[in-house]
């Protein structure tokens, strides 16, 4: 198994917070996201990103406006609310720790 | 060449090939599946239904006004699988069932293909519910048979292939239709194989007793295999047995005689009460 087959998990678990620092920078609507996450690690497509989109703003971390665009029907912007942010800060927070932790555990540096 | 079909996609017209509107259906029927139980599911529909359609206006231009089954595939591709909660339970949701739905199923019926269509939605032996019906029948003192003719007029026959994966509740698309066409052949195949041994040794058998015979024989075979009954025939042909059987019933069996009184004098009465309703108004 290749790491990258071993951080699959992994990657998917952060997806949310990826889209999370996205939007966090600027505005977005979907297909900005995934220009964005798209030459990375995080790269996805619309089938994941919809659903988890809901979710985010179910849980209220994130909100959207209809706002018209030059060509076509009008887009949802998204953008953070303020336990998006809180919780963004928190997400970094932790998963500098995992690092410091991981680091600690060995001698491999 | 290829039939084209319209869609409207969150209130935006295309035209697509028949085989990749199948596959387009499949997918955006797979989508709600997993969606299923989402309190969003109609708002993500509709965002993957734009996100389809934003995807499709590529590939028209003023000299291309039809989306190809290529097309359908290319975008269908880059949407990629939709992920919903449920997939966290597991791979095993990669067998999807697709909607199920009741209908009539006119291959091997009797006499309108419910009992056919009902073993089918449960997935259990045709014969099986043959015998409850019968039962059911029996112990209604005929009233069953009430409910049945009801069911010839309001439950659907399964027509279209579509129709027919909705009997089964197993998802409708292109590899799906392949597949099964195949197994079908290959039953055929084994039929006919079958068939072609019983016929043989038949033959052989009639060439031993004498020529005469052999002679009668070709003349028989001259008219060919019988071919399947257009099915307007059939359910006529279901509508004068059972009008056969009511008829004998209703001279010869107390019971049924019974029933027939009561239904009609029921009749009656919903008619008397209509037609007083009626004028009332």
């Amino acid at each position: 198994m290749e790491t990258n087959d071993r951080f699959a998990s992994i990657r998917k678990g952060l997806l949310e917070f990826a889209v999370l620092n996205v939007i966090s920078a600027h505005e977005a609507y979907a297909a900005d996201i995934l220009a964005a996450l798209s030459s990375t690690e995080f790269q996805t497509q619309e089938g994941t990103l919809y659903p988890l989109l809901s979710k985010l703003r179910r849980d209220g971390l994130l909100e959207y406006e209809w706002r018209e665009s030059e060509n076509g029907p009008p887009r949802k912007y998204y953008r953070l609310t303020e336990k998006g942010h809180h919780e963004l800060r928190g997400a970094e927070r932790y998963w500098k720790r995992l690092i410091i932790t991981l680091k600690s555990l060995g001698t491999n540096r | 060449m290829n039939k084209v079909t319209g869609i409207n996609l969150n209130g935006n017209a295309y035209q697509l090939e028949e085989p990749g509107y199948a596959k387009l259906t499949a997918y955006l029927a797979q989508a709600r599946e997993q969606l299923a139980g989402n309190p969003d599911q109609t708002e993500i529909m509709a965002d993957l239904e734009q996100a389809i359609a934003d995807k499709f206006q590529r590939f028209l231009s003023a000299h291309k006004s039809v989306v190809t089954e290529n097309d359908v595939e290319t975008v269908i591709k880059e949407m990629g699988p939709v992920d919903g909660e449920r997939q966290e339970n597991g791979e095993e949701q990669a067998a999807f069932r697709g909607p199920k739905r009741l209908y009539r199923i006119p291959e091997g019926e009797w006499v309108a293909g419910i009992a056919n269509g009902v073993a089918t939605y449960f997935d259990v032996d045709v014969t099986l519910i043959r015998i409850i019906f019968v039962l059911l029948t029996i112990l209604t003192t005929g009233g069953f048979i009430f409910g049945y003719i009801l069911g010839w007029v309001f439950i659907p026959v399964a027509r279209t292939q579509e129709e027919r994966a909705a009997a089964r509740g197993i998802p409708f698309n292109a590899e799906e239709l392949i597949s099964r066409a195949k197994a079908e052949y290959a039953k055929l195949d084994g039929k006919r194989a079958e068939w072609n041994k019983r016929w043989s040794e038949w033959k052989k058998e009639q060439r031993r007793e004498s020529r005469k015979r052999e002679e009668w024989l070709r003349h028989t075979q001259w008219y060919g295999p019988r071919h399947h009954r257009p099915s307007a025939f059939g359910e006529l042909l279901g509508i004068i047995v059972f009008c056969f059987f009511a008829w004998y019933g209703y001279h010869h069996v107390p019971v049924i005689h019974d029933f027939l009184d009561a239904a009609w004098s029921l009749w009656h009465r919903v008619a008397d009460q209509l037609a007083q309703y009626i004028s009332g108004q």
